[in-house]
């Protein structure tokens, strides 16, 4: 089989994560993921609890990670902020990968005008960039998660589709679907019990690399202002409201965001690509 | 000539798409909850005379075809219609701007180019620490996104350092360079990474072919082998990421023109969002997705020039 | 740069008694992560004007050998013993020699040239380079030289401007020969040169090979597992087996009467045209494993004749001269006069 996860280039044909490396980057995903699903339990203060009298003030016992332009509590931003920046993400990858796959699969398994149709509309999505599309969605929506998630699932939607079509048209080459038609079973059955199944580690892999990606355009939406609503706690939002204070000379409230959203990428990527690497060598 | 009717017939692909394009942006616009009148008004409230007179001037009040025709026929003749916040025409708009985002981006692309190109042959040529330490650094890279590279190098070289100045376009071409060097940087520094590991996962594979063998059994130096044969050859499919290159420029430029106050078409697209400015919007959209096309189609057209083997198919995609 | 003028009409007849252009002793060659040597003390000459073939199985070493000739070791081997090229150490050289004696005094042409000719450069950079940047040739010169080339070997000088994927499969090794003479070699190495090509063509090529050594007077080592070519071609033949050369002789006497067990297998092996028709003998087992330390000969294990002194000692090289001042016939076999000619294996 000669198909591979359609990685966005920077990230093709590496071998480099190696065990150590991947595993590290499990456990941060890990780590992320329970520290948004508990976030209201383990986050040790009111995430906006405003204190003009103690704003900037550097790490102490009470605050740990120390506290923003308006006097709240980093940490507690943080935890309570991976919620949103991790939701849309999901949001996006998750709709982009039903609705990737169905279109994939449909057009790879009906052929035909149907299949040229698609193929164009994932062209014409191909020729926008994503990001763009989600800035103009928002501009005329106006502010909330639910706009930009669809628009970057819009966007996004094309690689997974463009995946599962070619994974599809190889799959339906293989001998033992043909078994199965002749034996009688429909279509629909044998690619929801036989061919999805297979197909499907090559997509989780792609769309995990996709969830890296959903990550740093939504978080820059937010950086913009747009996307997620001002009091809301989100690492893109933290990074611009630390972005006065880092031109005031103190960095630290901007550096916590900063740094959350690029270890949180590069484990999804690594992560990502690990599966993927994992898929070829199966496939070989 | 094979090529010319190539290029030909991409242009025309490139046009429709380009109209399509146009379609989806002003149909957008179209379909906004809110009209313009009433921000235009700014929540006043208007006499009815008043709205109707707003609505006439900013054809408001007619049926979406006319508009989409007219804005598109107006479209044609370099006319982008009139900004509602600014009171003045967009394309003056356009063209007091476009400059220092060209800039910016064409500052960012060299910086890419050339960093991305030698770090990846480097990596590629030396290999082991030299290699790994790179393909760490690129890691990082590759996730770290143009606004947290802005943010972290604007408090480090501007505010702690005071190295560069922190924000702000600058005057004359000099101030420019000036002004821009630390977005440009912000702006590369995704695309660096990725550029390198592309070029080094591309030369790798070249390396393992036996023509290069060939070439050292038959005397000619390691290091004209690399750039003659292993560069040449991986450029190719360098070149196949040149359109994701300056798409990923030209957006990025909204985020780090923010970012830095650079009073470029990236910043103007941010202010005409937050003010509904709905044909400074359009008009941008669309310059961008133009300037993206046109680099798309260069790309094309270049590919057989780096790659004879390149038959002059009507399009790249992989089945 | 070997400037010695072959061009002149010395016959090759007589440069056959002249000093070799390729003498190698001893060479061992170790892998990384091998028990034993994957070269275990080959031994072998080439004199000027002269064809040699290298014949063996796939995986016997025949393919390292030819490549050791120009230091083309794989990343981690190493090497002991002499490889001397016109009378110069390869293993001992420093760089700037051996550029010298790649560009110059020994060339190789590839198994497939498709995969040999960079894809993206034209013929005429293909044929011109190794001479413009190792030895200073102005462009034009080193142009106008290929262009002769392509004349050699049946091509026109117009090929110069064409891409590789533009010329056939013939065409290319043809164009492959035109870059080894380029420079021109006191030693020619043919490493499967034609197995990649069609049968007319090969013949071709073979005959153009044969030709040119006539003309420059140059030594022709021809690694092929092909043994009717190898018959057809050569003046002396070296058979490897499993790193080593257990069999060597002047083609027509090594083909008529082999003395080792394992040429002999492999001549019943081979379809003839001029023999009854019937099975092939193929050669039962396996060659032996690089991870595995071998005793003895290599050759016991799939050996008719095999007896116990066999995996316990390994032959030391027998000589036969088949009438008084013929040419050396030597075999590492300790039974080789149970050898007799094909009949006995299978």
């Amino acid at each position: 089989m000669s198909v591979a996860v359609l990685r966005r280039p920077g990230l093709s044909r590496l071998r480099t994560p190696r065990a150590p490396l991947y595993a590290l980057c499990l456990g941060f995903v890990t780590l992320v993921v329970l520290a948004a699903l508990l976030a209201p339990w383990i986050s040790p203060a009111d995430p906006n609890a405003v204190d003009l009298g103690n704003a900037l003030a550097g790490p102490s016992g009470a605050h740990p990670f120390g506290v923003d332009s308006s006097g709240r509590d980093t940490l507690a931003r943080l935890v309570t902020g991976a919620r949103t920046s991790l939701l849309g993400p999901l949001g996006v990858v998750a709709f982009s990968t039903l609705a990737g796959v169905a279109i994939g699969t449909t057009a790879a398994w009906r052929g035909g005008w149907l299949d040229s149709v698609l193929s164009r509309s994932t062209e014409l999505v191909f020729a926008f960039p994503g990001m763009l599309l989600a800035i103009l969605i928002v501009a005329v929506y106006g502010e909330g998660l639910t706009a930009p998630v669809v628009a970057l699932a819009v966007a996004y939607l094309p690689y997974v589709s463009r995946l599962t079509r070619s994974l599809v048209l190889a799959e339906r080459q293989r001998p033992y679907i043909s078994a199965y038609l002749v034996q009688g079973h429909s279509a629909a059955q044998i690619c929801l019990r036989h061919v999805l199944p297979n197909v499907g580690p090559v997509v989780l892999a792609q769309s995990t690399i996709n969830f890296g990606y959903a990550l740093i355009d939504l978080a820059g939406l937010s950086f913009l202002g747009l996307g997620v609503p001002a009091l809301t706690p989100d690492w893109g939002r933290m990074v611009l409201d630390g972005q006065t204070a880092i031109q005031r000379g103190y960095p630290l409230s901007a550096i916590w965001p900063c740094v959350a959203i690029v270890l949180t990428v590069v484990a999804f990527n690594v992560v990502g690509e690990r599966w993927a690497d994992r898929v070829a060598r199966r496939d070989r | 000539m094979n090529f010319l009717r190539f290029g030909l017939r991409r242009l025309a692909e490139m046009a429709l798409t380009l109209l399509a394009a146009s379609f989806v942006i002003f149909g957008a616009m179209y379909l906004a909850p809110g009209s313009p009148a009433d921000f235009l008004l700014s929540g006043r409230s208007a006499s009815p005379a008043a709205l109707e007179a707003v609505n006439r001037q900013y054809h408001l009040d007619e049926p979406f075809a006319v508009r989409y025709f007219r804005w598109l026929g107006q479209l044609l003749h370099g006319d982008f219609g009139r900004s509602i916040t600014y009171r003045t025409d967009v394309s003056r708009l356009l063209a007091d701007r476009l400059p220092s985002t060209l800039l910016l981006v064409a500052m960012a692309l060299v910086l890419v180019v050339v960093v991305g190109l030698v770090l990846g042959r480097i990596a590629a040529v030396r290999g082991g620490a030299v290699d790994a330490t790179i393909l760490v650094t690129t890691t990082l890279a590759v996730g770290t996104p143009s606004f947290v590279a802005a943010v972290m190098l604007q408090g480090l070289f501007a505010v702690r350092l005071h190295w560069f100045p922190a924000g702000g376009t600058g005057d004359g071409f000099v101030q420019m360079l000036w002004h821009l060097t630390l977005p440009a940087v912000a702006l590369a520094l995704y695309l660096i990474g990725m550029l390198a590991r592309v070029t080094r996962s591309a030369m790798v594979e070249v390396l393992g072919q036996e023509h290069v063998t060939v070439a050292l059994s038959r005397g000619v130096p390691r290091r004209k082998v690399m750039g003659r044969h292993v560069f040449r050859n991986a450029l190719g499919t360098v070149l196949t990421t040149g359109g994701l290159i300056v798409s990923t420029l030209l957006v990025c430029t909204v985020l780090v023109e923010s970012a830095f106050g650079v009073g470029g078409i990236g910043q103007l697209l941010e202010l005409s969002i937050t003010t509904k400015d709905f044909p400074t919007v359009q008009a941008i959209s669309l310059t961008m997705v133009g300037l993206f096309m046109a680099v798309n189609l260069a790309v094309d057209l270049a590919h057989p020039l780096v790659d004879p083997r390149i038959a002059l198919a009507p399009r790249r995609s992989p089945a | 740069m070997n400037t010695r003028d072959r061009h002149g009409s010395s016959a090759p007849a007589d440069s056959v008694t002249a000093s070799p252009v390729l003498d190698i002793r001893g060479l061992r060659l170790r892998l990384p992560r091998t028990a034993r040597p994957v070269l275990d003390g080959v031994d072998l000459t080439v004199a000027a004007g002269e064809t040699v073939a290298l014949v063996g199985e796939s995986g016997s070493g025949k393919t390292l050998t030819s490549r050791s000739v120009l230091r083309l070791l794989p990343p981690g081997a190493t090497a002991e013993g002499v490889v001397e090229v016109a009378g110069e150490d390869v293993l001992a050289m420093n760089a700037v020699r051996l550029r010298a004696l790649r560009t110059g005094t020994a060339a190789m042409i590839f198994q497939d040239p498709r995969a040999a000719i960079n894809p993206l450069r034209r013929i005429g950079d293909f044929l011109t380079e190794s001479l413009r940047l190792n030895t200073g040739t102005p462009a034009e010169e080193a142009e106008r030289r290929a262009g002769e080339m392509l004349v050699a070997v049946g091509l026109t000088p117009a090929a110069l401007r064409r891409h590789p994927g533009q010329l056939s499969g013939g065409m290319l090794q043809r164009v492959m020969i035109a870059a080894a003479l380029m420079g021109e070699p006191a030693l020619l190495l043919a490493d499967e040169a034609t197995t990649a090509l069609d049968v007319t063509t090969q013949a071709e090529v073979v005959a153009l090979l044969g030709d040119l050594r006539d003309r420059f007077g140059t030594g022709l080592l021809f690694v092929t597992h092909d043994l009717g070519l190898a018959a057809t071609i050569s003046d002396r033949v070296y058979v490897m087996y499993a790193g080593r050369i257990v069999e060597t002789g002047p083609a027509d006497v090594l083909f008529a009467r082999p003395r080792h067990p394992y040429t002999a297998a492999l001549l019943a092996a081979t379809p003839r045209l001029d023999a009854p028709r019937g099975r092939l003998n193929a050669i039962d087992g396996q060659p032996p494993d690089l991870r595995a330390e071998l005793r003895g000969c290599p050759f016991a294990p799939r050996c008719v004749h095999a007896t116990a002194l066999c995996t316990e000692e390994a032959p030391e090289d027998r000589v036969f001269t088949d009438g008084p001042g013929g040419p050396a016939h030597r075999v590492a076999c300790h039974h080789s006069d149970r050898v007799r000619q094909g009949a006995d294996h299978g």
